[in-house]
Formats: C-alpha cells, sequence, structure tokens
C-alpha cells in the first residue's frame, strides 16, 4: 500500500454527535441552574407576602 | 484546600438577594473564553489523526472532562469531612455542589467515551473493566442526589450525605486506577503504557500536548471551580428558603 492509498477513516459524524452530547449536558445543567434560581425567587416572594399578612 | 474555600467561594450569599460579586462573572467571562480557546485547540489547530479520523478530537473534552469530575466529587470529600468535623452548613453546601458539577463532567466523559468507541471499537458499549467502572461511579453519584432528596430531617440528609461522599470517591479512585491493575482493557492510556490488549491508542506528540494540556485547565480546573461557585450560591438560596418555610410552618403552628 503506497502513501497515495491511504484512506482517513470518515469518522467526522461522530465527533459532531459528541459535541452536541457535551452541549446538551453542559446546557441542560446551566438551563437547570437558572430554573432552579427563578423557582427560588417566587419562593421568596411568596415568603415575603406569608411575612407581611 | 479547605481555608481557601472557606475564605473565599463557600461565603457566597445566596443567589437571589444579592447580585452575583464581580470575581464570579469575571471567572464566568473566562471559563467562556477559555472553553471556546480549547474548542479551537482541539476541533481546528491539532491535527487531524490519521489512523482514526476525526472522532479522535473527542478525546481533547472526553479525558479533562474526568478530571473536572475528579475535582468535583473531590470537592465532596472535603466538604463531607470538614462537615463531619465542624457540623457547619457551609462544608454540606460546597459537598452537594461538587457532586452535581462532577455528575455532568463524569456524563460528559462518558458519553463522549461511548461516542469515540462506536468507529474506533465497533461498538457503543463493551463491559470492559474501565468502562464499568466508570458507568457504576456516574450511578453512584446519581444515587447520592437521589437518596438526599429524598432525606426529611435536615441533619440526617447532611450527615449522611458527607458519609456517602467520602465513601464514594473510591469508586472514582477505582475508576482511574483500574487500567493499571487490570490488563484485560481495552480502554488505552493516555499517562504510560497502555494495556497490552488496549485498542484505539494513538501518537502522542508535541501538537498534542498543546492542545491537550489547555483543556486540561478549563475543563479540569477553570469549569468546575466556576460552575460549583455558582451552584453554592443556588444552595445557599435553597437553605435559605427551607428555613423561611419552616420558620413561617412553626409560627402558623404556634
Amino acid at each position: 500500500m503506497t502513501t497515495s492509498d491511504f484512506v482517513m477513516p470518515q469518522t467526522a459524524d461522530y465527533l459532531w454527535l459528541g459535541m452536541g452530547v457535551v452541549a446538551l449536558i453542559m446546557g441542560v445543567f446551566i438551563v437547570s441552574y437558572f430554573i432552579r434560581a427563578r423557582s427560588l425567587r417566587r419562593d421568596m416572594d411568596l415568603l415575603d407576602s406569608l411575612e407581611q399578612e | 484546600m479547605s481555608t481557601i474555600l472557606s475564605q473565599s467561594v463557600l461565603h457566597t450569599p445566596n443567589v437571589t438577594s444579592t447580585p452575583a460579586p464581580r470575581r464570579l462573572l469575571i471567572l464566568t467571562a473566562v471559563a467562556v473564553i477559555s472553553v471556546l480557546i480549547g474548542l479551537y485547540l482541539a476541533l481546528v489547530w491539532v491535527h487531524t489523526d490519521p489512523d482514526q479520523g476525526e472522532v479522535q478530537r473527542l478525546f481533547y473534552i472526553h479525558m479533562p472532562s474526568f478530571f473536572g469530575a475528579f475535582v468535583g466529587f473531590g470537592a465532596a470529600v472535603v466538604g463531607g469531612i470538614q462537615y463531619l468535623r465542624t457540623r457547619n452548613l457551609k462544608w454540606d453546601t460546597l459537598a452537594v455542589s461538587g457532586v452535581e458539577v462532577g455528575l455532568a463532567l463524569s456524563l460528559v466523559n462518558l458519553l463522549t467515551g461511548s461516542i469515540w468507541a462506536r468507529p474506533i471499537w465497533n461498538t457503543w458499549w463493551t463491559w470492559d473493566p474501565r468502562l464499568t467502572s466508570a458507568a457504576i461511579m456516574c450511578l453512584t453519584y446519581a444515587a447520592y442526589l437521589m437518596l438526599r432528596g429524598a432525606m426529611e430531617n435536615p441533619d440526617t440528609r447532611r450527615r449522611f450525605s458527607a458519609i456517602y461522599g467520602i465513601l464514594a470517591f473510591s469508586t472514582v479512585i477505582f475508576t482511574l486506577m483500574i487500567i493499571r491493575i487490570r490488563p484485560d482493557t481495552i480502554h488505552p492510556a493516555v499517562i504510560g503504557a497502555s494495556p497490552q490488549n488496549a485498542e484505539g491508542g494513538f501518537e502522542a506528540g508535541a501538537n498534542t500536548a498543546i492542545a491537550l494540556l489547555p483543556n486540561l485547565l478549563i475543563w479540569g480546573v477553570i469549569i468546575p471551580w466556576v460552575l460549583m461557585w455558582w451552584r453554592i450560591r443556588l444552595q445557599n438560596t435553597m437553605e435559605k428558603v427551607a428555613a423561611r418555610k419552616a420558620a413561617i410552618a412553626d409560627s402558623m403552628e404556634s
């Protein structure tokens, strides 16, 4: 086999699948933080109104 | 380490009442920029591996994310030991934050490995010692979060979490060491000689090191640090809300 016969494996699809999964996991983690923070902010507001009553 | 944490990150106020400190915002900006630089090095700058093709580039996230998980789970050990010693709530906060961040990064590690394995090993998954131990590690820490969430009594929850977090770290050590003690694994080693049956190793040249070392710093130090800091702020708010709810419930009963 000569150098010109060498064919590099076509694995780019798996690379982009992997990058997508990384983005998904980190994205879910960061979005869950914002959702939980927003939920806690609502709880705080509710507790404030309860304490005022 | 515990002194440094005690003086900086753990004294972060809760997330709703005060804006994020300037240092945290700067660190977050540094993390975002450094991730982009790390991706450039991994996806563009470093040469394509001639034997594996483009998928080998996943290695530059796969391996560093394990070290990020190591830092997160390590923080849970520090937090657990310090909580059992002092019963100070801030150490429990550090521990649960470390576990959550560590679990996210260990999932990144596990899934990028599985996707890399499909074209290289011709399978998404095999019950190889390294893969099995990594899966057990993830499940152990997922169970930590589920069991912690199921416990009503705060003192019992914190004490249980501290002990569990310390013991669970054995799965991290085991995952790290297993390719040195089980010669039948097919998982290649990056540092030192690979096991005899290893499949999918590659020639690590100077370019590999230049792309790998910044990504080790980014995924192994900066990302866990910034994510844990934000998570600690969230946990402080959770504790504050829980305390206020309990106080209101007590006043309504009496």
